[in-house]
C-alpha cells in the first residue's frame, strides 16, 4: 500500500458502499453508520492527497473529519432514540406520516 | 499571523461564541424557565450586529491564515442574519409557549446555528466550510425534532439529519478531490491555481461537481428539493423560519462561492464554465416550474411555502445564470435574498400566531373568512402573500426585476420569460389564500390567530419594510451593490 493512488482506489470504493448504504439500508442504525463509512473513506482520500502533494494539510483536516464524526453520531443516535420512544421502530419504512 | 489586532477583526464570532456559552450557563442553572436565555440571547443578537456594522469600514481582509475573510459581503450577511434570528427570538415567545417548549437550551441552539452560518458565509477555505456547515447543520437537526413527543417532528428531524449528514459528507468527498486537484483547500490558491493550470480536468470537475452537487441540495433546488416540504411541515414554525431565512441565505452565499471558485478566464476552464451554465439552466427552470405548479396544489400553508421557496431557489439561480456572464450583476442575487428573507420571516411569524397546538391548524382552508374574523391580521397576510406574488408597492416586485434585468443584460431572455410564467402561475396559489380570507364567510371551527405584543410588533416591522422597500428600493440596492465577491 505505498502507492497513493491505490488508497484512492481503496477510498473511492468505501465512500460507495457507504453512500449505497445510506440508500437502501432501511435500519436507521445502519444508515448512521453507513454515513460514519463515508466520512472515513473521505479520511482515506485527504490523507492519500496529503502524500502525493507532499503536504500535512489533509492529514490534519482528517483528525478534524473525526470529531465532527463523533458530534454527528451523538446527534443522530439522539435522534433515533427520540424516534424509537414516539414510534417504537427504527425502520425507515415504518415513518412516513409527512407525505403530499 | 495570529496577533492582537486580528482579535478585533473577529469581534462578531467572539461575542456570538461568548453568548453561546452564557447561554449554555444560564441553561444550566434554570433550565425550566426560559426567560434568562432568552434575554443573554437578545443581548449577543444585538451586540453581533453591532459589532458587524463595526467591522463594515475595514474594507476586505482575511485574518487566521487567510481562512475567515472580513468583507462587506460577510459583514452584511451576517448582519442581515442576526437581526432575522433576532426578529425570530423576539416574535416566537408565545408560540413557544403554546408549543410548550419550555426548554432553554432553544436558544443555545438557536445561537449556534447562528454561528455556523456566520462562518459558513465568511469562510475562504473548502475545509472550514465543511465545518461551519456541521457546526450550522447539527443544532438545526435538534431543533427541527424539538418537539420530542410530536412523531411528525421526529420525522422530520431524522430525514433532514440522513439527507445533511450524507451531503457533508459527499461535499467533503468533492473538497478532498479539489483539494487533490490543485493541492490547496484555500480559494483564493485554487483561484491562483487555476490561473496558470493546462492540465487533466477530470479530478478537479469531479470534486468541483459534488461540492455544487452538496449545495443545490441544501438549497433544495430541484430536482434536489424532496426533502424540503417534509422537514417543513414536521418542524416546529419558528424553526421552519429560521431555515427557511437563515440557512437558505448561508446556504446561498456559499454556493455563489463555489460557482466562482476558478477564474473561468482562463482558456482551460471556459469550456467547462459552458457546462456548468447549462447545468444552472436546468436545474433552474426545474425548480421554477417545479415550485410554482406544486406550490399551487398544496392544503398545507408551510408545504406551500416550501415549495414556494423551491421557486424562489430558481429565481436565485437564474440571477446567478446572469452573474458567471456578467460579474457587476451580483447584487441581484444579495438583494433577492434579502427581500426574501424579510418576507419569510414575516410570513412565518404570522404562522407562528395559529392558536392551535402541534402546528395542526396551518391548513389553507383555516384561512377562510379571515378577513370578516380578524380584519388585522388577514391584512398583513395579504400584504406578505402579495410581496411573495411580487406585486409593484412591495419588495417582492424589485427583487424579481432585478434579477430578471441582471439575466436578461446576461442575454438570458428565454428563461427571463419561462421566469415570467412561472411567476404568474406561482401567483395563483398566492392569491387563493388572500381570495378565501376575504371572499368567504367565516367558519367557526376553523382555527383564530392570537399573536403576543411583541410577535405583532416585529410583524409590524417587517410588513413596514415591505412596503418601504417596494416604494424606495435605491437605499438597498446602492447597499447591495457594494457587497462584491472577492475570489
Amino acid at each position: 500500500m505505498n502507492d497513493p493512488w491505490l488508497m484512492l482506489i481503496v477510498s473511492c470504493t468505501v465512500f460507495v458502499i457507504g453512500l449505497i448504504g445510506v440508500i437502501f439500508r432501511k435500519n436507521l442504525l445502519v444508515v448512521l453508520m453507513s454515513i460514519e463509512l463515508m466520512l472515513n473513506a473521505v479520511n482515506l482520500s485527504f490523507v492519500a492527497f496529503s502524500k502525493i502533494h507532499h503536504v500535512l494539510d489533509g492529514q490534519i483536516n482528517a483528525l478534524f473529519v473525526m470529531t465532527v464524526a463523533a458530534a454527528e453520531s451523538a446527534v443522530g443516535l439522539g435522534l433515533v432514540i427520540a424516534m424509537f420512544r414516539t414510534l417504537k421502530t427504527a425502520d425507515s419504512d415504518q415513518i412516513q406520516m409527512l407525505r403530499d | 499571523m495570529f496577533d492582537l489586532a486580528n482579535l478585533a477583526l473577529l469581534g462578531p464570532w467572539l461575542v456570538l461564541s461568548l453568548g453561546i456559552m452564557a447561554t449554555m450557563l444560564v441553561s444550566s442553572i434554570r433550565i425550566e424557565t426560559r426567560l434568562p436565555a432568552k434575554i443573554v440571547t437578545i443581548i449577543t443578537l444585538v451586540l453581533v450586529m453591532i459589532t458587524s456594522i463595526g467591522l463594515f469600514s475595514e474594507g476586505t481582509k482575511t485574518v487566521l491564515n487567510g481562512y475567515i475573510e472580513i468583507s462587506k459581503l460577510s459583514c452584511m450577511t451576517l448582519f442581515f442574519m442576526s437581526g432575522i434570528s433576532l426578529m425570530f427570538v423576539v416574535g416566537s415567545g408565545g408560540y413557544l409557549n403554546k408549543e410548550k417548549i419550555h426548554i432553554s437550551d432553544y436558544y443555545n441552539l438557536l445561537l449556534l446555528m447562528v454561528f455556523g452560518a456566520s462562518i459558513l458565509v465568511s469562510a475562504k477555505d473548502l475545509f472550514v466550510m465543511f465545518i461551519a456547515l456541521e457546526v450550522m447543520s447539527l443544532p438545526a437537526y435538534a431543533l427541527v425534532g424539538f418537539r420530542r413527543n410530536d412523531s411528525r417532528s421526529n420525522e422530520a428531524a431524522i430525514k433532514y439529519f440522513i439527507l445533511g449528514g450524507a451531503l457533508g459528507a459527499i461535499f467533503l468527498m468533492g473538497t478532498s478531490f479539489i483539494f487533490g486537484a490543485s493541492g490547496s483547500t484555500q480559494l483564493a490558491q485554487i483561484f491562483e491555481w487555476s490561473k496558470g493550470y493546462n492540465g487533466d480536468l477530470l479530478l478537479f470537475v469531479v470534486g468541483h461537481l459534488l461540492v455544487l452537487f452538496a449545495f443545490l441540495f441544501k438549497v433544495a433546488a430541484a430536482p434536489f428539493h424532496f426533502w424540503k416540504p417534509d422537514v417543513y411541515e414536521g418542524a416546529p414554525v419558528s424553526v421552519t423560519g429560521l431555515m427557511a431565512t437563515v440557512i437558505t441565505t448561508a446556504a446561498f452565499v456559499v454556493l455563489v462561492r463555489l460557482f466562482h471558485l476558478v477564474d473561468f478566464q482562463s482558456t482551460t476552464f471556459a469550456p467547462y464554465l459552458e457546462s456548468l451554465k447549462q447545468l444552472i439552466r436546468v436545474v433552474a427552470v426545474m425548480s421554477l416550474v417545479g415550485g410554482s405548479t406544486v406550490l399551487i396544489l398544496q392544503k398545507n400553508l408551510k408545504r406551500m411555502l416550501a415549495y414556494s421557496s423551491i421557486n424562489h431557489t430558481g429565481y436565485l439561480l437564474l440571477g446567478l445564470l446572469g452573474t458567471l456572464s456578467k460579474p457587476d450583476q451580483i447584487y441581484s442575487i444579495w438583494f433577492y435574498l434579502a427581500g426574501y428573507s424579510i418576507i419569510t420571516c414575516g410570513l412565518f411569524l404570522m404562522l407562528s400566531q395559529s392558536t392551535t397546538t402541534n402546528d395542526q391548524g396551518l391548513e389553507l382552508v383555516d384561512l377562510t373568512g379571515l378577513m370578516k374574523k380578524n380584519p388585522y391580521f388577514a391584512t398583513v397576510l395579504s400584504i406578505f402573500f402579495l410581496s411573495m406574488v411580487g406585486m409593484p408597492f412591495t419588495v417582492g416586485f424589485f427583487t424579481k426585476y432585478t434579477v430578471f434585468m441582471s439575466s436578461i443584460s446576461a442575454g438570458e431572455v428565454g428563461f427571463v420569460v419561462i421566469a415570467a410564467i412561472c411567476a404568474v402561475i406561482g401567483a395563483y396559489g398566492y392569491l387563493r389564500p388572500i381570495a378565501l380570507m376575504v371572499m368567504r364567510d367565516p367558519d367557526p371551527s376553523s382555527a383564530s390567530f392570537v399573536g403576543t405584543k411583541f410577535n405583532q410588533a416585529m410583524i409590524i416591522i417587517l410588513a413596514a419594510l415591505c412596503i418601504i422597500l417596494g416604494i424606495f428600493p435605491q437605499a438597498l440596492i446602492q447597499l447591495t451593490k457594494g457587497l462584491e465577491l472577492i475570489p
